[in-house]
């Protein structure tokens, strides 16, 4: 059965995948978090990842963000497998990553977060001694955020730990989008959200996915889930137990997966 | 009084209280330890006769730099999310070091190059364990703070030795009154400055003090950035004791033991969190010299200079607690 399911997707893939997970395991001491996993995510993908807490999908995420790589099996982008580790490559990879617990630095604003580590400057010689180009970055974020209508007061001039969770989320998934030209990973992006800032996420999200956009979602909530996925993959100890179209299975079934009711 | 306005603020959503709530949680802290610093001016210009000469500005510049260039070092440290206890002792060492050096004839120039190397090295020492061991700051500092102090103990023969007058260049005066050491610590003031906020060494010391994490996750090579902050820390310990040997024309194994706290204080009344992250020069530059002016003023109204300390270490925790209560008011709003 859940052969099945596998090979039926991977079936329908004719070009290359953008990105392939082929039998990849990762250990944590003896810990199996991950256990033969493969999969292929197609352009314009929006894959919902599920499954109980500790059942691998933060370590499924971290390992295509380069967190850390991989104890066996591969990961190829486009076809050629690639080290994806350290995060810079998977960025350089095109692979973005809105981090569970939000990896923004809480006394900068908006604006200063889109270019965390990327910052864009004047000069030559060492990266360190060059001076920013602050009025650049500035209006590039601002124009981002435009574009996406996300509106976020004083994102110019307000650090973000005096923003709402909401805010703050939104900003942290239009910087990835901003940079993301391939992938985009969402750990549980409206788990700390309320049910107004969840839906304006999910708008986001779907935006998002309008343009073209690849996305891997992990979450607990499948209504959300079901809100803007197009695909669903549950995991299950480590070991992904179905990949189904969300229009071909039912949440009652997703559920049933789980829990192991179903396998 | 403070307080119990705050309190009410905050339980009753009166919108005509609304505006005074965001003004106070707007007004960076550093605002605010300028107009007690402004207060402070004030009130001895009344009080102390003298206090508002050019003479006497001199005096309190020229004093407050010593603490201002190892303060500078202390808060890129404090910035990145650590801080610096071996001040204290790096300034007496490079002191005593260059004592020595000069004495021996060693050139001016060529006895400043070695002490800061020396300061160089103790701030490897700090990056080697705190950034890269990742061994409290605490302990770390505490620890090369008394092995500095006491080497410049040993060195001195816990005498205090004297510096050649030729060799005081720093000490001595350029444009009327002011020394050569004022000029320059007014420049790296402006250096250090345009550094924080300009460049790009500048921005990820900011980013390692606020979340080391995500400075890691962006490719920052934390270990880089947070030893160039001990490492100039310490490089600026040793010039600001060069500096103060240069005006003595003396060093020995205890001078400047106070600058560690008074650096700390400077900085933390200036604005910056011992959490990281926080910080910057112009309220550093205001901590400076709140601490110095008081000093001055007090001396001149000739209270004893532990009653100096007292008052040095009130007015710190008043601005601390007044931080907290600004935070929380920020919180809320
Ligand atoms: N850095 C680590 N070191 C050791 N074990 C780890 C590490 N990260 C994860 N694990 C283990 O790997 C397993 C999978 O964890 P993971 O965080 O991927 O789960 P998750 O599906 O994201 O759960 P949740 O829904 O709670 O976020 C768990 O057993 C966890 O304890
Ligand atoms: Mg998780």
């Amino acid at each position: 059965m859940q052969d099945d399911t596998i090979t039926t997707i991977a079936g329908d893939t004719t070009t290359t995948a953008l990105v392939r997970l082929d039998r990849v395991s990762k250990l944590f001491g003896g810990v199996h978090a991950l256990e033969d996993v493969s999969f292929e995510l197609s352009k314009g993908d929006v894959v919902g990842l599920v499954g109980d807490n500790g059942a691998g999908k933060s370590t499924l995420v971290k390992m295509l963000s380069g967190v850390f790589g991989p104890t066996s099996g591969s990961i190829l982008i486009e076809g050629e497998p690639q080290t994806l580790t350290p995060p810079a490559r998977a960025q350089k990879h095109g692979i973005e990553t809105v981090y569970q617990d939000l990896a923004l630095v809480s006394s900068f604003t908006v604006a200063e977060n889109f270019f965390v580590g990327r910052e864009r400057s004047w000069g030559r010689g060492p990266r360190l001694f060059q001076i920013m180009n602050r009025r650049s970055m500035t209006s590039t974020a601002a124009s981002a955020l435009e574009d996406l209508n996300i509106t976020i007061p004083h994102l110019k001039s307000r650090p973000v730990e005096r923003m709402s969770g909401g805010q703050r989320q939104m900003a942290a998934i239009a910087r990835g989008a901003f940079w993301s030209e391939r992938l985009l990973l969402l750990d549980e992006p409206t788990a700390a959200l309320g049910v107004r800032e969840s839906h304006e996420v999910l708008e986001l999200v779907r935006a998002l996915s309008a343009r073209g956009l690849t996305m891997l979602m992990v979450t607990h909530n499948l209504e959300h889930l079901w809100s803007v996925c197009n695909r669903v993959i549950v995991m299950r100890r480590g070991k992904k137990v179905a990949d189904l179209r969300s229009a071909d299975t039912t949440m009652d079934e997703v559920v049933a997966y789980i829990t192991g009711a179903k396998s | 009084m403070t307080n119990a306005q705050e309190q009410k603020t905050i339980g009753t959503p009166a919108p005509t209280s609304a505006p005074t709530r965001s003004f106070l949680a707007r007004l960076p802290a550093a605002a605010i330890v300028g107009i007690f610093l402004v207060i402070v001016i004030v009130l001895f210009s009344t009080s102390a006769s003298g206090f508002l000469t050019l003479n006497n500005v001199t005096t309190i510049i020229s004093a407050a730099s010593v603490i201002m260039i190892a303060a500078l070092g202390q808060l890129l440290v404090v910035i990145s999310g650590g801080f610096d206890l071996s001040v204290g002792g790096v300034i007496p060492l490079a002191a005593v070091l260059f004592s020595v050096l000069t004495t021996r004839g060693w050139p001016t120039a060529g006895a400043l190059f070695a002490c800061l190397l020396v300061g160089a090295v103790v701030g490897l020492i700090h990056t080697f364990f705190i950034v890269y061991l990742k061994v409290n700051p605490l302990i770390t500092t505490l620890a090369t703070l008394s092995v500095t102090g006491g080497i410049a103990f040993i060195a001195s023969n816990g005498q205090t030795l004297s510096v050649p007058a030729a060799a005081g260049i720093l000490g001595d005066q350029v444009v009327g009154t002011l020394p050569w050491h004022v000029l320059l610590m007014v420049l790296l003031v402006v250096l250090m400055h345009f550094v924080l906020q300009h460049s790009i060494l500048g921005r990820r010391i900011y980013m390692i003090g606020g979340n080391p994490e995500a400075a890691r996750i962006a490719g920052v090579r934390v270990i880089v950035i947070g030893g160039s902050a001990y490492v100039l820390s310490a490089v600026f310990a040793s010039f600001a004791g060069v500096v103060l040997a240069s005006q003595l024309l003396a060093a020995s194994g205890t001078m400047g033991s106070q600058i560690t706290l008074q650096s700390l204080a400077a900085v933390v009344l200036g604005g910056a969190a011992l959490t990281g992250g926080r910080g910057s020069v112009p309220g550093a530059v205001i901590g400076v010299l709140l601490l110095g002016v008081i000093a001055n003023g007090m001396t001149i109204l000739l209270i004893p200079s532990f009653y100096q300390q007292v008052v040095s270490g009130v007015v710190l925790l008043a601005a601390v607690t007044f931080s907290r209560l600004q935070e929380r008011a920020k919180r809320v709003a």
